[in-house]
């Protein structure tokens, strides 16, 4: 499975933040499977991105997208 | 010839015995001194050695052996060699006590990096085992026994870590920096475990 996550970097190097760059055909629920094994997770996701996400339906390419 | 070998057996003692009370006049006259330099000297290893025992204990131990066998030298009559002993030791105290606070600011400094990271390092770790641990099936990448191993690795660095800052705030800035560099060798190979980025702090 290709590894869509961002490499921790910028200017906190303690930031474990690990990022997902929205490609073409993703939903939360892939997402959710890919990193979490489990689709049913994709509310987690959805939580933790509520400052860009206003709807769990709606993700746009390229969008950046924080992983718990 | 006998009485001539006499005479001469007599003056040559008679000559060792002048030539000598110079010399131990001269040493016993340091007695005073000596006592003096090694009161300094005490203070001054004392002072050196509280703070050199935790942040550079190998020297303050030097230090302290260095101050007893001065001690004997005294004990043993040997003024000269002790005063002198006790004024270099007042100088080596000081450069005991200069190491010790140079160390002490590098391991307060490499200690507050730790403490203000490594938290957030810890939390995202528990945040994604936390869900995990409320997944029906675990991503492809990650067995069940790798996973078990990494739930009891945060237990572990959670238990090190409180360790770690109860030394730090007891003051033992060593033992809370080799606790803390534990835990973050862990957290690396926990992470990693899990699938997750390894922060660059974690990789040096």
């Amino acid at each position: 499975m290709e590894d869509k996550s961002q490499p921790t970097g910028g200017a906190d190097p303690w930031d474990a933040t690990q990022w997902h760059v929205v490609q073409k055909g993703d939903t939360l629920s892939k997402i959710a499977q890919q990193y979490y094994g489990d689709a049913s997770l994709y509310p987690k996701i959805f939580e933790a991105n509520r400052d860009v996400l206003k709807d769990p339906n709606l993700i746009r390419i390229g969008q950046k997208l924080r992983i718990p | 010839m006998t009485t001539d070998r006499w005479r001469a057996s007599l003056i040559c003692l008679g000559a060792a015995l002048l030539l000598s009370v110079p010399i131990l006049a001269g040493c016993a006259s340091d007695k005073g001194p000596a006592e003096a330099a090694i009161k300094a000297a005490e203070e001054a290893v004392s002072a050196a050695v509280a703070e050199g025992s935790k942040y550079v204990p190998d020297q303050a131990k030097s230090l302290q052996a260095a101050l007893a066998a001065t001690k004997e030298k005294f004990a043993k009559g040997d003024y000269t060699a002790a005063l002198a002993d006790a004024k270099g030791l007042t100088d080596k105290a000081k450069e005991v006590a200069s190491a010790a606070s140079a160390k002490k600011a590098e391991l307060t400094k490499e200690w507050e990096g730790l403490s203000a990271g490594m938290p957030k390092v810890l939390d995202a770790i528990k945040g994604r085992v936390d869900i995990l641990s409320k997944s029906k099936k675990l991503p492809a990448n990650l067995t069940a026994e790798k996973f078990a191993s990494a739930k009891s690795g945060l237990d572990e660095m959670t238990q090190q870590w409180t360790a770690a800052t109860e030394s730090a705030n007891g003051g033992n800035l060593l033992d809370a920096i080799t606790k803390g560099a534990a835990v973050k060798a862990k957290a690396a190979d926990v992470l990693t475990a899990l699938g997750m980025p390894v922060p660059e702090a974690l990789k040096s």
